[in-house]
């Protein structure tokens, strides 16, 4: 009886561990990842990672941006993820130039960790491109909104 | 009673007592009073009853030594356990710490034409930056409705 208590509680150990490290994954599901991954490093591109105590004002967990020169192929590829992981996304604001996204933000829930995440793409004047995604609790959305979504 | 211990007795030495007539002769040479004439086999067969007293408490050894091997069995148990929290651990740190994943979302730092800056105040310069090329300019809908309004 003893022993299978013991199981009982290892399983649930088990699949608590594997369930904060699927969480902890979040960011890797959404098609944006393959951006970052891609051109984060590379020459002509600014990618900004910030965790822990330098978001706690902002409460996010996560912020990741890329800004790459302006680039068609490149900008073809980002249009491509945002299309795919803005169909996740329960809060869209988009604005649409010549057929392409030329600024977009989009809300995407994450349920089981009552999280928020937050796409943001934006074409600049400067013949750039910048791309952020944020991670956040609840508490994130208010601040977000003020920052980014001017006419709420 | 004699003539049957007499009975028993040639049987015995014949070979052809069994195990309860045996336990008969021996429970009977126990006792302090016997006669003459049988006197003589009460040494032996009270060594016989010795002896299987002696082998009562050697088999109740015996079964007493059977629980060390459960105890065994319970310490078996218990190893499997510790092996189940081992494993259970060791997976659980080859998820969280696999190989290929990557430390991009631990610490900040920004990348800037693949060159890696750790320097709080750099990262924070080029994060407001980022953040700054992505706020809105203007009110895009306002600017419409005022563009429709004129």
């Amino acid at each position: 009886m003893k022993i299978k208590k013991t199981f009982f509680r290892l399983s649930i150990l088990f699949l608590l561990l594997i369930i904060s490290g699927v969480t902890a994954q979040a960011q890797e599901n959404l098609r944006i990842h393959t951006v970052f991954e891609k051109y984060g490093k590379r020459k002509g591109a600014t990618m900004v990672v910030l965790s822990g105590k330098a978001l706690h004002n902002y409460q996010l967990d996560k912020y990741q941006s890329i800004t790459l020169k302006y680039d068609r192929a490149i900008l073809d590829e980002i249009q491509e993820c945002l299309e795919t992981d803005k169909k996740r996304a329960y809060q869209i604001k988009e604005v649409i130039s010549n057929g392409i996204i030329s600024s977009g933000y989009y809300q995407l829930p994450e349920e089981k960790n009552q999280t928020n995440r937050y796409i943001l793409f934006k074409i600049g004047d400067d013949a750039t491109a910048t791309l952020i995604y944020m991670e956040g609790g609840k508490d994130s959305e208010e601040l977000i909104n003020r920052l980014f979504i001017r006419s709420d | 009673m004699t003539t049957d211990i007499q009975h028993l007795i040639d049987k015995y030495f014949d070979g052809e007592s069994s195990a309860e007539e045996e336990k008969v002769l021996r429970r009977y040479f126990t006792q302090e009073d016997l006669p003459e004439e049988l006197k003589a086999y009460a040494s032996l067969f009270r060594f016989l009853d010795d002896e299987a007293t002696a082998l009562a408490i050697l088999n109740e050894i015996r079964s007493e030594e059977k629980r060390p091997v459960r105890r065994r069995l319970l310490s078996l148990r218990n190893l499997r356990t510790i092996a189940a929290v081992a494993a259970t651990l060791l997976i659980a740190v080859l998820l969280l710490t696999r190989p290929d994943r990557k430390p991009a979302l631990t610490g900040s730092y920004v990348w800037v034409d693949g060159k890696q800056i750790t320097d709080p105040a750099t990262v924070r310069k080029y994060a407001e930056a980022s953040f700054g090329k992505i706020q809105p300019e203007s009110d895009i809908i306002e600017d419409q409705l005022r563009f429709i309004l004129e």
